[in-house]
């Protein structure tokens, strides 16, 4: 298999996001993994950042590359970092200005035997949601098209981490609705219940309902639901 | 800008307060298609819940009757997640929707097509296109009418989502989509009401509510009404032998 072949089957696995099993964590394995044979790294990682902006290491092809971007987050430095907040690869920072960057960083670096480190954005447009580290054990240099390989396996990682997200988001805002929609109902049949076995109308049949979840601690909704099934009585709900 | 992307756009240029985006969204495909109305509904797995947008009175009409009858395109659409529809339906004899077609027809409607409104399996309701002649859509309404469908998924979303986070716990719905709802909230409260009269379950219930109106060719509204104030009495019929 030609280079330009292996790519392209690299690209269609990161692309392949519309799976009925979609796992982010499996999805960005497979990104470090790929990233070290096309990169011709040792060690990959990636650090992403949650909804509230927390950075957290989610994926490793090593133990020590994950010890060392969890050691860059505890410490508050590294290249990881830096390329998260200027939103631009970091790479290719010789052994003296890294340790005067990154002084903890470079000292770990080294005892667990890695020469280099480089990192790159996973972006999309304006918003940057984590970096992709990699780890080499020569003091080694991304050549210009390393850094565009590597930048393009990350772009098209954030497209299918975001598109993952955005279906997630709307499955629930959906099953919400649908919620909603099924304790309205519940909650009128319930109404239609009391007004029928109490004689009372429908205001009332509310409040009876609302006051008894008030006093015991209940949703309204699941009271609710016991009216409907009859394993609730109107003298019970009276009582207690 | 894709094709869904430019009805947004479309509708949400249009918006103002007090006329819902899903309104717009029914008159823009109604026009944009040619068609003689749109209805959007709102579904559950129990069915028919509201009619949360229309073009205007047929489509109103028809969406309705549609949740009176229990049968009908919107629903069977929802249901099965597909898109359902008829190009003609005043023919055949075995019809599909015996009691929503010779309602439609009356209503000078003659084809519809009905698309589902869905998210990732969840049914959330349908979008039906009511047309005044036979006849399919073509290769090109089809493609409209599927960018339609998209429109409508993401404006549901759009609405459900802008609810305070204050509300989520109490089950809120959008006023848009809430006040449809409520619309309908005497029929759920006498078929309680019913279920209890009749010591029948809730979907008896419903059935014999429906039953009732459609023999008495009444709305089922007016029915519920009065089955909650006492002034009709409905009975399953097995028990009139006992």
């Amino acid at each position: 298999m030609t280079s330009e072949q292996r790519l392209a089957r690299v690209f269609v696995e990161l692309a392949d996001t519309l799976v009925d099993e979609f796992d982010t964590l499996d999805f960005l394995s497979t990104l470090t993994e790929r990233s070290v044979e096309l990169l011709n790294a040792d060690a990959a990682g990636v650090i992403l950042a949650d909804a509230r902006g927390v950075l957290h290491v989610v994926a490793s092809t090593s133990d020590q590359a994950q010890l060392l971007e969890l050691l860059e987050l505890q410490n508050d430095e590294g290249p990881c970092l830096d390329c998260l907040q200027s939103a631009r690869p970091v790479v290719n920072v010789g052994g003296g200005e890294s340790q005067e960057r990154w002084p903890r960083f470079s000292t770990a670096l080294a005892e667990v035997g890695f020469a280099s480190a480089h990192a790159i954005p996973l972006r999309l447009r304006d918003s940057v949601v984590g970096a992709m580290n990699l780890f080499c054990a020569a003091d080694s240099q991304l050549s210009e098209d390393d850094v565009a390989m590597g930048q393009a396996l990350a772009d098209i990682a954030t497209i299918g981490l975001l598109q993952e997200r955005a279906v997630r988001q709307s499955g629930l805002i959906a099953e919400q609705l649908q919620t909603a929609l099924d304790n309205r109902v519940l909650i009128e049949q319930a109404k239609g219940v009391l007004m029928a076995s109490a004689e009372i109308d429908v205001d009332q049949a509310f409040r009876l309902m609302r006051e008894y979840s008030r006093r015991n601690n209940y949703a309204v909704k699941d009271v609710a639901r016991q009216v409907v099934s009859r394993t609730l009585s109107v003298e019970h709900l009276r009582r207690s | 800008m894709t094709m869904t992307t430019q009805i947004l756009a479309a509708i949400g240029a249009q918006h103002r307060d007090g006329q819902p985006l899903t309104d717009l969204l029914c008159v823009d495909c109604a026009q944009s298609l040619g068609l003689a109305g749109v209805g959007m509904t709102l579904m559950n797995d129990a069915g028919h819940q509201a009619v949360i947008g229309t073009s205007g009175a047929v489509a109103s009409r028809l969406e309705e009757i549609q949740f009176d009858l229990g049968e009908g395109p919107s629903l069977d659409a929802s249901r099965s997640d597909r898109t359902v529809g008829s190009d003609d339906l005043g023919a055949g004899v075995l019809l599909r929707w015996p009691a929503f077609s010779s309602a439609a027809l009356a209503a000078g409607i003659c084809a519809v097509t009905a698309v589902p409104l869905s998210v990732g399996g969840v049914r959330l309701g349908s979008l039906s296109m009511y047309r005044s002649s036979p006849g399919r859509l073509d290769v090109q309404q089809q493609a409209t009418a599927h960018a339609y469908r998209g429109a409508a998924v993401v404006v549901l979303l759009h609405l459900q989502d802008r609810i305070p986070s204050v509300d989520l716990t109490r089950d809120a719905l959008h006023p848009d989509l809430g006040a449809p709802v409520a619309h309908r909230a005497e029929i759920h409260q006498a078929t309680g009401f019913l279920s209890v009269k009749a010591s029948v379950g809730m979907t008896e219930a419903m059935l014999l509510l429906r039953a009732h109106a459609f023999a008495a060719d009444r709305s089922l509204l007016d029915v519920a009404r009065d089955v909650l104030a006492g002034r009709l009495r409905i009975h399953p019929e097995e028990s009139e032998d006992d």
